[in-house]
């Protein structure tokens, strides 16, 4: 069982990107921290005897279910807004160039530049259209194995799907960011 | 490591970045929704085992009503229906009593099929 101590810990290191999670996907600040909030408060009032190592897959699971909510919620409200980001597959099937050929990695950067800075920040808001861009289970598998550094087999069961469908989300998911950002100009 | 998995944590690294960047107010609320996370996971952990108990059974009841909301709310409205259509009803056979006893004809009187008649055709002048 986890001390009030651990809860603390994995939060405090888990809700940044959390907020991340939820921006990227519901695309508004304050319903972000209304679902983040939600599901700290959820984790804490169902999972509270668990232990401190099943907390990552608990919390996601929860959070990604808090995300669904919101958009079931939005479908009754707007069914036509809902039904088009719905449809959307984010698949190009035209382009069979492999982007992830294209890009280059380059060895660090120029620090403390204004120009340098303004740069950085406008690569960072591309990346963060791109990724509000992917379709919706593209971005979880991504997030879940990438950023949140959970296994195939891990993000299989937080999102619900076949570990063969977690490798094709995180696989387009990728394709998908290095094409947005090679369109763009960035450069990983 | 795979190609995709380069590109993965080349991406990644710079997804972390913009963690930075979250504003100090967003901050503060994170960090409330936190501290109450924790305290709600201690009193649940910690509680005395009455509060435990019954709290067992509110979270059955909660869990239970959150699934079957509808089918909930339907048998109430019909429970509240039925007794308002009990209580209205009721009053009927107590009237109808009251009016028997009190009436000056007999109670075989008004099982006489021809008897509305005669009270309508005496009541002509």
């Amino acid at each position: 069982m986890a001390t009030p101590a651990e809860l603390s810990d994995f939060l405090a290191q888990v809700e940044r990107r959390a907020f991340k999670q939820a921006v990227y996907a519901v695309r508004d600040d304050h319903v972000a921290l209304d679902i983040v909030q939600d599901a700290m408060l959820k984790l804490a009032e169902k999972y509270a005897a668990r232990p401190a190592t099943e907390y990552p897959m608990l919390f996601q699971r929860i959070l990604q279910n808090a995300i669904r909510d919101h958009f079931r919620r939005l479908k009754v409200r707007n069914t036509w807004t809902a039904l088009f980001s719905s449809f959307s597959t984010g698949q190009d099937d035209d382009d069979e160039h492999d982007p992830l050929e294209t890009l280059s990695p380059q060895d660090g950067d120029a620090q403390g530049d204004p120009y340098t800075q303004v740069s950085r920040d406008e690569t960072l808001a591309i990346i963060e259209q791109a990724l509000q861009q992917l379709p919706l289970r593209q971005r979880e598998a991504f997030i879940l194995r990438y950023w949140e550094n959970m296994d195939v087999a891990e993000t299989a069961a937080v999102m619900g799907c076949s570990e063969g469908s977690v490798k094709t989300h995180c696989s387009r998911a990728t394709h998908a960011l290095a094409a947005a950002l090679g369109k763009k100009g960035v450069a990983l | 490591m795979t190609h995709e998995q380069d590109t993965a944590r080349k991406i990644i690294s710079l997804l972390d970045q913009t963690t930075d960047g979250i504003d100090r107010a967003t901050l503060d609320r994170l960090a409330d929704a936190r501290r109450q996370a924790v305290e709600l996971a201690a009193r649940r952990v910690h509680g005395s085992p009455l509060a435990t108990a019954m709290g067992g059974v509110g979270e059955f009841l909660e869990q239970w009503y959150a699934q079957h909301r509808l089918a909930t709310l339907v048998a109430l409205v019909m429970l509240l229906l039925a007794a308002i259509l009990l209580q209205q009803g009721g009053h009927q056979p107590m009237e109808a009593d009251a009016l028997l006893l009190a009436s000056e004809l007999p109670p075989e009187a008004y099982l006489d099929e021809g008897f509305d008649k005669w009270l309508e055709q005496s009541a002509l002048p």
